[in-house]
């Protein structure tokens, strides 16, 4: 039952809640691996670490204002590595290209730097306004990490220079951002959605028209099958959509939305709906995953515009989730994601979980052609 | 398995014994999703789960359910009676479906937000739950996020059932969207009015600075404004519209009136009215060329620097079109005069002159309402 392997994983299942009398409400439905010590609060961001390194980390930011980091093993166990802390809550979490370092952005306005071989944590971003989201760009001729806020700056910074390398001002705050060089999309709000182009400096390329209605939540690059470059983004909103958006698509009817996330309703009467939290394409395939506050994750086939899987409901909301390097695992964390607002949240009930699937075989594409 | 695709048509003669999958007579006869090339049933592979959700190309209404209705899609095609429906049923499914309260909202993908509704994310109003928490000012983030709710309750009725007041607001905003999208500006009109609240400069959001500023507003149901600067939700920048869609200084949302009277901002948008066109000022749409993700250069990209000539005329065609219903309320805040009509004092001269005029010169056509005198 190795997490890591090809096969089909059974029931590898650490989860707490074991048979326990109290626990009347099952947090692990889809009987994943879970990981041991989670934050305190609502997990904001997941990252892996990227393939460079030999073993395989998850950091995880928290609403608790700490970044945990664990080491994820073959078996499925996670060790708990390490904590960095800020003053307010992580919104956000990426590692450097070459695994030695993680960039955490905070509602207390700084970025951090975490070098892990020290485990030393140190500014390295400053906005006028909770940073909400951080990603590293490593292009041939420069290096640095972006930072979007909600001061409506997006800036890049040379981490060893206290100066933004360079500021570039938003049309509103941002919401939301991914980077895959040569290209970056930043979603804000309003529905403002802009394409930079990251080679030689980075600039903006494009102002898009948002293909959603309502507002943006998460955005995720992805990639053409052949040549592996970045050719489009996926762009969730908060009314149970995503938006596939080819930047050139070769015909305008390559670009679609897709409704998920909404419960069966009667289909004469309106179904709930709900926002989708997170995006991530798995690294091989290119199929993609869908989170939503309807503690739901879906699988779905883009080119094949089909929908793979849809697991059962958690008890909370999936606030993000994320594959790791070798698309083996699918981390998804089951907490509260505010989409009822204050009053919707119990701290003591609601305490947050991240779990671990063995994902390789789901996630294989649909053999159906559409 | 591959789904057999004469049962898709209707007529499979190998009936059970067909080698492929007959899925569960829905595909049969309806035409759904096979009727034309827009629509693109989105099949679900896992056999006993079948759920299509359909996956229609350039979906861009979801019209109360409207799995069969034929979609129209662009803004173009509709009429504003039809765009009146859409958003009606757009406010229907929003009550009822809990979806997210605090978000901004347009009819039409490709359209810009409707003025009015403002965009606060999870996060946003989270982060001031807990602010609000340590500070110990918690009761009152309570009631303003209970305030804010019926607020956005109140306006997601109001355009739902729109009285005649508003559905001529609304037609009006119909009309202008139609215009500037007419007017070739793809993708332009958004930008700009995003780019003038860029223009403005970045607002440092101070500390304190809670996501609700301004004061809140007594239960005045029929109007939306809000007496203050701040917009409707009191965002966090609260110097400018989210959509920069009024280059006055004085937020009200202007789609539903801001009561907001005294000397008229009106007059002092600062657009030039003696363009009346909204044409030049946007440049031609970006063309997509190449093969590479970037292709080549944008040709004529008005956008692509802030300080570009370009942007700050188009964003003072978009003041002057977004002002407009916020003048056409203001004058309903003096109490006498109707609030479709533009006062006649307010009146540029160009405009006098058009209206005067036996038939509009096309070019200078003034984009405000006669006033009823000139009816």
């Amino acid at each position: 039952m190795s997490l890591f392997g090809g096969t089909t994983s059974s029931f590898g299942n650490t989860s707490l809640f074991g048979s326990s009398a109290t626990a009347t409400v099952n947090q692990n439905p889809m009987n994943d691996f879970e990981v041991g010590s989670p934050p305190d609060d609502s997990v904001s961001s997941l990252a892996f670490s990227p393939g460079t390194l030999q073993q395989t980390y998850l950091v995880a930011g928290s609403w608790d204002n700490n970044v945990r980091c664990w080491e994820v093993q073959q078996s499925g166990q996670t060790v708990p590595k390490a904590q960095q802390t800020h003053t307010g809550p992580v919104l956000d979490v990426a590692w450097s290209d070459d695994g030695t370092k993680v960039f955490t952005a905070s509602c207390d306005k700084v970025a951090k730097m975490w070098d892990l071989g020290s485990n030393q944590s140190i500014p390295v971003a400053q906005h006028d306004a909770p940073i909400r989201t951080v990603h590293w760009i490593k292009a041939p001729n420069y290096s640095c990490i972006m930072t979007g806020s909600w001061d409506k700056t997006l800036k890049f910074w040379d981490t060893r220079s206290p100066n933004p390398m360079l500021a570039i001002q938003l049309p509103e705050r941002c919401y939301c951002a991914d980077v895959l060089y040569p290209m970056a999309v930043v979603g804000t709000a309003s529905r403002g959605l802009i394409i930079y182009q990251l080679d030689n400096q980075p600039k903006e390329f494009k102002k898009i028209e948002s293909p959603l209605k309502y507002q943006h939540r998460c955005t995720r690059i992805f990639t053409d099958k052949k040549t592996g470059g970045p050719v489009g983004f996926a762009l969730g909103s908060i009314e149970g959509r995503v938006a596939i958006h080819y930047v050139n698509p070769t015909n305008p009817k390559d670009n679609f939305t897709f409704k998920c996330h909404r419960s069966n309703g009667p289909t004469s009467g309106v179904q709930d709906i709900f926002a989708v939290n997170d995006i991530a394409f798995h690294p091989q395939h290119g199929t993609l995953a869908t989170v939503g506050s309807d503690g739901r994750f879906s699988f779905w086939d883009k080119d094949a515009r089909t929908k793979l899987k849809t697991s059962d409901p958690l008890p909370q909301p999936i606030t993000c989730c994320t594959f790791n390097s070798t698309g083996n695992i699918f981390a998804y964390a089951s907490s509260y994601d505010w989409s009822k607002g204050h009053e919707g949240f119990d701290p003591q009930k609601m305490k947050p979980h991240i779990f671990l699937r063995s994902c390789f075989e789901e996630l294989k594409p649909s053999s159906k052609k559409s | 398995m591959v789904v057999c695709k004469y049962y898709q048509q209707g007529n499979c003669r190998f009936g059970n014994n067909c080698r492929f999958e007959h899925p569960g007579g829905r595909t049969q006869g309806q035409g759904y999703g096979g009727g034309g090339s827009r629509g693109v049933t989105f099949r679900d592979s896992f056999g006993p789960n079948q759920n299509p959700y359909r996956w229609i190309a350039n979906d861009r209404q979801s019209a109360g359910g409207g799995q069969s209705k034929p979609t129209k899609t662009t803004i173009s095609d509709m009429t504003a009676q039809e765009i009146l429906t859409l958003i009606s049923n757009d406010m229907d499914e929003w009550m009822k479906s809990h979806m997210w309260p605090f978000s901004c909202y347009a009819f039409l993908k490709d359209t810009s937000c409707l003025p009015g509704f403002e965009d606060t994310s999870f996060e946003e109003l989270r982060f001031e739950a807990y602010q609000a928490k340590s500070a110990g000012t918690y009761e009152v983030y309570q009631q303003k996020v209970t305030q804010l709710s019926i607020e956005s309750s109140n306006k997601r009725q109001e355009l739902q059932r729109p009285n005649l007041q508003m559905k001529q607001k609304l037609i009006q905003e119909i009309e202008n969207q139609k215009k500037r999208i007419g007017s070739g500006s793809f993708g332009s009109h958004n930008d700009s009015t995003q780019f003038t609240s860029g223009i403005f400069g970045p607002s440092p959001i101070a500390s304190t600075q809670s996501v609700f500023g301004g004061k809140l507003v007594s239960a005045n149901q029929t109007l939306f404004g809000k007496p203050q600067t701040a917009n409707s939700f009191g965002s966090a920048t609260t110097s400018q519209a989210p959509f920069g869609s009024t280059s006055t200084p004085n937020v009200g949302s202007s789609l539903f009136g801001s009561p907001n009277t005294g000397s008229s901002s009106f007059g002092s948008t600062g657009s030039g009215f003696g363009a009346g066109t909204a044409g030049g000022a946007f440049g031609s749409p970006s063309a997509f060329t190449g093969k590479h993700v970037f292709g080549s250069t944008l040709s004529n990209n008005p956008l692509a620097q802030i300080s570009s000539g370009a942007s700050s005329a188009a964003s003072s065609v978009q003041g002057q079109a977004q002002s407009q219903p916020q003048g056409q309320a203001q004058p309903q805040g003096q109490g006498q005069q109707s609030s479709l009509y533009t006062p006649l004092g307010e009146l540029t001269s160009d405009e006098r002159q058009q209206f005067e005029a036996q038939k509009f010169t096309l070019g200078t056509i003034p984009t405000r309402p006669p006033p009823r005198e000139l009816c």
